[in-house]
């Protein structure tokens, strides 16, 4: 019942997506949902649902059919084979894998550059944030 | 337990490499009937939430500013047809010659997506596609106004690249002194390049498009306009001089656009 929330979830965030890229806002929503996924749900089924979700936007930007998951796929390479030979399982590697892929992939698919490197500040900042936070004890618990 | 996580990330490397081969192959085969099929479905799924998300917030709010920008459409249109009609008037009477009245083809779409800027984008993507007979290098029109050159074709969509797209070109004139030369997009602004340095260019003035014409048949009519020289660029020891043209339509408003399918 969890897992079928989740999927509702995640389906409605992509419909979403989908939807608002390059209609409202020139930033690749999709591609940062898939990242996302990539990084937290290592299950076969989700890589499915990136590749079909890649091949969706794909579809609605008209250009560049099949670019999308091919992109995530090679930082799901990148980011499995650096696994594999050093042995570690960091986050903070695999995330910084992803964004230099966000970056490649707004830069040869023409989003907002200035949008993509707003996003990733705030990022950095609100988990700079959230850790200080966490030190004092002021969240979780 | 060591080998169950051995396996299942193993299983996973291989779903990877067969989803990235597979990922690569619908890449190569883009055009294959299978994949056009699936494009369309999609697109057509996106198409009506899309067209009413970029719809809303485009409307004109004020009635009055909406009005006056239609009139002074209106009047900007009037001259340029003024001064077409007064050379082809000229024309007539220097040579008295005829020509035949050209038959045009129009297929409405509606703008539902943007690329670039939202203030000054540099593609657009409108629901009509190969369904609809559309093909690359055919002119999307409002009005009398250029709004750009599709550049890809998709099942239900397509791609417009607008004037300000680096990769825009067209060959434009001055009706008003027959000064000849070509728009070049430059992101912020449209360049009037090449125009010989004896040509005369007046600040104001209105450039439309010259005309042109592939060996299908395909590609932008005479007398559109392009947009207002805002400044000139000459020197004297050069062969060609220049001039910056800023679009008279607002481009962030568009939502209906005209493809002109035959010409």
């Amino acid at each position: 019942m969890t897992n079928l929330k989740y999927f509702l979830a995640l389906l409605i965030i992509s419909f979403l997506g989908v939807v608002l890229e390059t209609t409202v806002i020139n930033f690749p929503i999709v591609f940062l949902i898939a990242s996302v996924l990539l990084l937290f749900v290592k299950k076969i089924q989700g890589y499915i649902g990136i590749f079909i979700l890649g091949f969706i936007i794909d579809a609605v930007r008209v250009t560049n059919f099949g670019m999308t998951p091919l992109f995530l796929f090679g930082a799901a390479l990148c980011i499995l084979l650096y696994e594999k030979y050093s042995g570690s399982r960091d986050l903070v590697v695999a995330a910084v894998i992803l964004g230099a892929m966000a970056f490649a992939y707004v830069y040869f698919l023409s989003y907002s550059l200035s949008l993509l490197i707003v996003f990733f500040a705030l990022v950095v900042l609100t988990t700079i944030l959230l850790n200080i936070l966490k030190k004092r004890g002021v969240v979780f618990g | 337990m060591n080998n169950t996580i051995k396996s299942q990330r193993k299983k996973i490397l291989i779903t990877i490499i067969v989803l990235s081969f597979i990922s690569l192959l619908l890449f190569f085969y883009k055009n294959s009937p299978p994949v056009l099929f699936f494009e369309g479905i999609v697109q057509n799924v996106f198409s009506a939430p899309k067209s009413i998300l970029y719809t809303i917030g485009k409307k004109d709010i004020d009635k009055k500013v909406a009005e006056l920008t239609k009139k002074n459409r209106e009047l900007e249109a009037k001259m340029v047809d003024y001064q077409l009609l007064k050379r082809d008037n000229e024309a007539l009477k220097s040579q008295f010659v005829t020509s035949g009245e050209t038959t045009q083809s129009l297929v409405a779409a509606k703008i539902i997506g943007f690329q670039g800027n939202g203030k000054i984008p540099s593609q657009f993507i409108i629901n009509a596609g190969k369904k609809e007979g559309l093909k690359e290098g055919m002119s999307v029109i409002f009005g009398k106004y250029l709004v750009g050159k599709i550049v890809t074709v998709g099942q239900n969509y397509s791609v417009v690249t607008t004037p300000f797209n680096e990769k825009f070109k067209v060959l434009a004139k001055l009706p008003e002194t027959n000064a000849n030369g070509i728009i070049l997009g430059r992101s912020d602004l449209l360049l009037f390049d090449g125009v010989v340095i004896t040509d005369t260019l007046k600040k104001d003035g209105i450039i439309v498009t010259k005309g042109e014409v592939d060996s299908r048949g395909i590609g932008v009519v005479p007398d559109l306009i392009i947009g207002k020289i805002t400044s000139i660029s000459k020197n004297e020891t050069s062969p060609f001089q220049s001039a910056e043209v800023m679009p008279v339509i607002e481009y962030p408003k568009l939502i209906d656009v005209f493809v002109i399918s035959q010409m």
